[in-house]
């Protein structure tokens, strides 16, 4: 029986060291931000988990296992969140995807989104200012961005609020 | 073995981080930087058998600190200005400095060497006599509380002292025009609000952490913990609460007389167990007379005086927080 035990937990936390350098390893390979950050991500989940499930079968029946299912429990919750946040920033704050546009070559890395002015303009004043010219690009650029997203989002919480309300009066 | 490969992977971390600190010029970078280093550091701490100073640490240097340089970030700018002096004077002082120590570390003690001089003194005194005099499994608690109370008590007034010296410096006038209030940090911790996701998720871990610091203050006598690192935490609570729902409703949680009352208070109730066990017939800070039998008098003086700590340290770190929090930018 504690061999079947050792020989699980060795097994989950292999695998778990697999999950860990697999992102690692895309973390450093990928092309760009985003799927940088799903890389970045299997850490997060399927090292972690699995890590702490093999040193959970370690523990026994000891005080142990619980405090590690605690820690799984706030990874379980806050790294996800922690994604979204970035990966929320990133995409307000005007980085974007690797997705190749009309001519074909891909879009470079870190331009910010310039939804009115050209991309000619944008490397022009780059070339000119240098990196606080660009910063101060993507700042006013993002307002823009937010925009957009603040407009939707009461339709959205206005289309459910009703919902809520006759759920509870149901309830 | 496995101790020394951990630490030797951690400093080098250390030194990686460090000098990606000295290397960037993008502030905000700078910032995230800084609170890699402080959690290595507190692995760090902790691979040394430092739990206390880890905790501490971590809370700290990792979490709070980082929400407060962003606070200042938010007031000033995100780029570093090249320094105006030039960079020769700086770089021979401190690689002559960093010689000193390089030399020092050479006469210093082998790491966990029984003989080294700090092991000699009085540090096996207090081990032999904690069980006997005062009876609490954390030695570090009964040492910091109880045989250096004037050194702790001296530590509480230097924070009281730094949170009125941080405060006159950012001011703690009402702001003459109304707009102020509405300021942009204040929008800016405002914007998370349309974020459900961080926002619901911060919100529910909040209770879980204050629970946390209160198990910390409490526990302190047993496990690693105390006031410092409890007030970190309880602070650190109530600083996310109001990152998620922004600075006025987490001025309305905690409001700024009520957090600034809370650094005198804890300084004051320190004292007056001093005072209190001078009137009872023992010494200042003598928590032996304060019950009827000496071991219980010593662990009501350890509860009370960790209360204190604890009240302080919260006090300071939310106080501080509100300041930036509140402040415009210019």
């Amino acid at each position: 029986m504690n061999l079947l035990i050792d020989i699980a937990s060795a097994v989950l936390l292999l695998t778990g060291g697999f999950f860990v350098f697999v992102g690692g390893f895309g973390v450093m390979r990928m092309p760009e931000f985003f799927t940088r950050m799903h890389a970045a991500s299997l850490t997060d989940t399927g090292g972690a988990a699995l890590i702490l499930l093999g040193l959970m079968l370690q523990g026994g029946f000891t005080l142990v296992p619980l405090k590690l299912a605690a820690i799984f429990l706030f990874l379980f919750l806050t790294s996800p969140t922690a994604s979204y946040a970035l990966a929320n920033a990133a995409l307000l704050s005007g980085v974007r995807t690797a997705c190749r546009n009309e001519t074909g070559s891909p879009l470079p890395e870190n331009q910010p989104h310039t939804a009115t002015s050209k991309p000619a303009a944008v490397s022009s004043a780059k070339a000119s200012a240098g990196k606080t010219a660009a910063a101060k690009v993507s700042r006013k650029a993002a307002p823009a961005k937010p925009a957009k997203t603040v407009a939707k989002k009461p339709v959205k919480t206005a289309a459910r609020k009703p919902a809520k309300k006759t759920a509870r009066k149901k309830s | 073995m496995m101790t020394i490969v951990f630490s030797l992977f951690l400093l080098t971390m250390l030194v990686i981080v460090a000098v990606g600190i000295l290397r960037t010029d993008n502030l905000f970078t700078a910032v995230m930087l800084s609170g890699i280093f402080s959690l290595i550091m507190a692995a760090n701490f902790f691979i040394l058998d430092a739990a206390d100073v880890a905790l501490t640490e971590a809370v700290i240097g990792a979490g709070i600190s980082t929400v407060l340089f962003l606070g200042a970030l938010a007031l000033t700018a995100e780029y570093d200005r090249s320094p105006p002096v030039g960079t020769w004077v700086p770089l021979l002082t401190s690689s002559v400095l960093g010689g000193v120590i390089i030399f020092a570390t050479f006469q210093a003690p082998r790491l966990g060497d029984p003989n080294a001089i700090v092991h000699k003194h009085v540090a096996p005194w207090y081990l032999e006599k904690t069980p006997e005099l005062i009876d609490v499994p954390n030695v570090v608690t009964a040492v910091l509380a109880s045989f250096r109370g004037y050194d702790t008590l001296g530590e509480v007034f230097v924070v009281f002292i730094a949170c009125i010296g941080v405060m006159s410096l950012l001011g703690r006038v009402r702001p003459r025009r109304e707009s102020i209030e509405e300021g942009e940090f204040d929008k800016r911790t405002d914007n998370l609000r349309h974020h459900l996701i961080p926002r619901v998720v911060g919100k529910m871990l909040v209770p879980f952490i204050v629970l946390f610091g209160l198990y910390v203050q409490f526990h302190g006598d047993f496990g690693p913990g105390g006031g410092f690192q409890a007030g970190a935490l309880i602070a650190a609570g109530i600083i996310l609460y109001s990152l998620v729902e922004g600075g006025r409703r987490g001025r309305e949680l905690v409001p700024e007389w009520f957090s600034s009352m809370l650094v005198a208070l804890g300084a004051f109730t320190y004292t007056c167990v001093g005072v209190v066990s001078m009137a009872m017939g023992g010494r200042f800070l003598d928590y032996s007379v304060l019950s009827h039998d000496p071991i219980h008098g010593q662990h009501m003086g350890i509860l009370i005086i960790e209360a204190g700590v604890g009240m302080t340290v919260a006090g300071v770190m939310i106080t501080i927080f509100h300041a930036f929090s509140r402040r415009g930018i210019r």
